[in-house]
């Protein structure tokens, strides 16, 4: 499925959504190749067996050919928005399937492991820079990260799990993304 | 809502973590305060990397053309089409197997009867099974009428022939007036005529 349209492979994931939202199912299979091993990975650690992964990647990647025009530049980065089309969905499929992964403790090697070699363009040189950033944040911090994204319960139900004050919740992942934010810009 | 608790809620927005309702509201503020674009943008690139560091997972053989076979733009009549074909190929052929076996039941049926045609110099040219109903499966072996000619039956009883249809030669299915008893069949100009022309040839039974 390469071939001729080895050229798209060399485009921006904002050119490629737009080429998506015109009708070019080429673009949409060079951004399958690209994120596709991301939304796997993420679908496990998420909790979902391997045939509902493939299931949600497929309803993912029909639902990102289908939003593609609603999809704004200005607003969101390219990627950000493929992720969140994602992980809303596996969210969906997590929440409906109650198929929800054991809470990981945050200090546990397998809540933020090593990652393996790559196989995606990403590299594994990036993920390690963001592993460490991680590990960077406090264990608070990542528990809080655990339990609302990877767990993808609601922020109310997040904060009586964790039993802490919603206030405090919202704070602590402020305080999370902007450090994980801060430790990737130093790196 | 206020600038600031949108801004408490922008975290929860990016990791996908706020109510349906919450989130429609935190997607309405952002058009009323732009300025806060920029910093949910930050806070996206962070969360990305969330799913971007996990190790990937190999892509399963296949599911990239299930995916492409799902958003293939279809063309609704064809996809329509093959099915009714089929449907009307099984109906025509169900309907032309009943008409076949209808004719088949009358050879055992005592009271039909089998006409033999001939021409005018007494040669075979074709014979006729008739129905107790007056139906009749007339088969000849006439050549192609002349240019400008159809063949047309009559049907014969005491009186003048009564015209019935046209046809060019073979397999023909008939139905004689009540009455009527035999067959002629005749060379007309197209649309057949309502006295004989040129009688080619009559039942001798």
């Amino acid at each position: 499925m390469r071939g001729k349209d080895g050229w798209l492979e060399s485009l921006g994931d904002e050119a490629l959504l737009a080429l998506v939202a015109r009708g070019e199912e080429e673009a949409l299979g060079v951004l399958y190749r690209r994120y596709a091993p991301a939304i796997l990975a993420l679908g496990r650690r998420m909790g979902l067996a391997s045939s509902e992964r493939e299931d949600c990647v497929q309803e993912v990647f029909v639902r990102i050919w289908r939003g593609a025009r609603s999809y704004c530049p200005k607003k969101t980065a390219a990627r950000s928005w493929l992720l969140a089309v994602a992980h809303h969905y596996l969210v969906d499929q997590v929440r409906s399937r109650a198929a929800r992964p054991q809470a990981l403790e945050p200090d546990e090697p397998e809540a933020f492991d090593l990652p393996g070699p790559g196989l995606d363009e990403f590299g594994s040189l990036d993920r390690l820079r963001i592993q460490r950033a991680l590990l960077a944040l406090s264990p608070e911090e990542r528990q809080v990260i655990e339990v609302l994204y990877y767990q993808g319960y609601p922020h109310g139900e997040a904060a009586r799990r964790l039993g802490l004050p919603l206030g405090t919740l919202k704070s602590r992942t402020r305080r999370a993304l902007e450090r994980l934010k801060e430790a990737l810009v130093e790196d | 809502m206020e600038i600031g608790e949108i801004r408490e809620l922008l975290p929860l927005y990016a990791l996908g973590a706020l109510e349906e309702e919450e989130r429609r509201a935190v997607e309405a503020a952002l058009e009323a305060f732009p300025e806060l674009q920029e910093e949910l943008r930050a806070l996206q690139e962070a969360v990305d990397q969330l799913a971007l560091w996990l190790p990937p997972e190999p892509l399963p053989p296949g599911l990239e053309e299930r995916i492409r076979a799902r958003v293939r733009p279809r063309r609704p009549w064809l996809a329509w089409f093959g099915p009714l074909a089929a449907a009307a190929v099984v109906v025509g052929m169900g309907w032309v197997g009943l008409q076949v076996w209808d004719w088949v039941r009358v050879f055992g049926d005592p009271t039909a009867r089998v006409l033999t045609l001939q021409d005018r110099q007494g040669r075979p040219i074709g014979r006729a099974l008739l129905r107790p109903d007056q139906r009749m499966l007339l088969v000849s072996s006439l050549p192609a009428p002349p240019e400008g000619k159809v063949y047309q039956a009559w049907g014969l009883d005491a009186g003048a022939p009564i015209p019935l249809r046209t046809f060019r030669g073979g397999v023909v299915l008939l139905e004689l007036p009540p009455g009527s008893r035999g067959l002629a069949l005749s060379l007309e100009p197209p649309g057949g005529s309502r006295t004989p022309t040129e009688v080619v040839g009559s039942s001798i039974n």
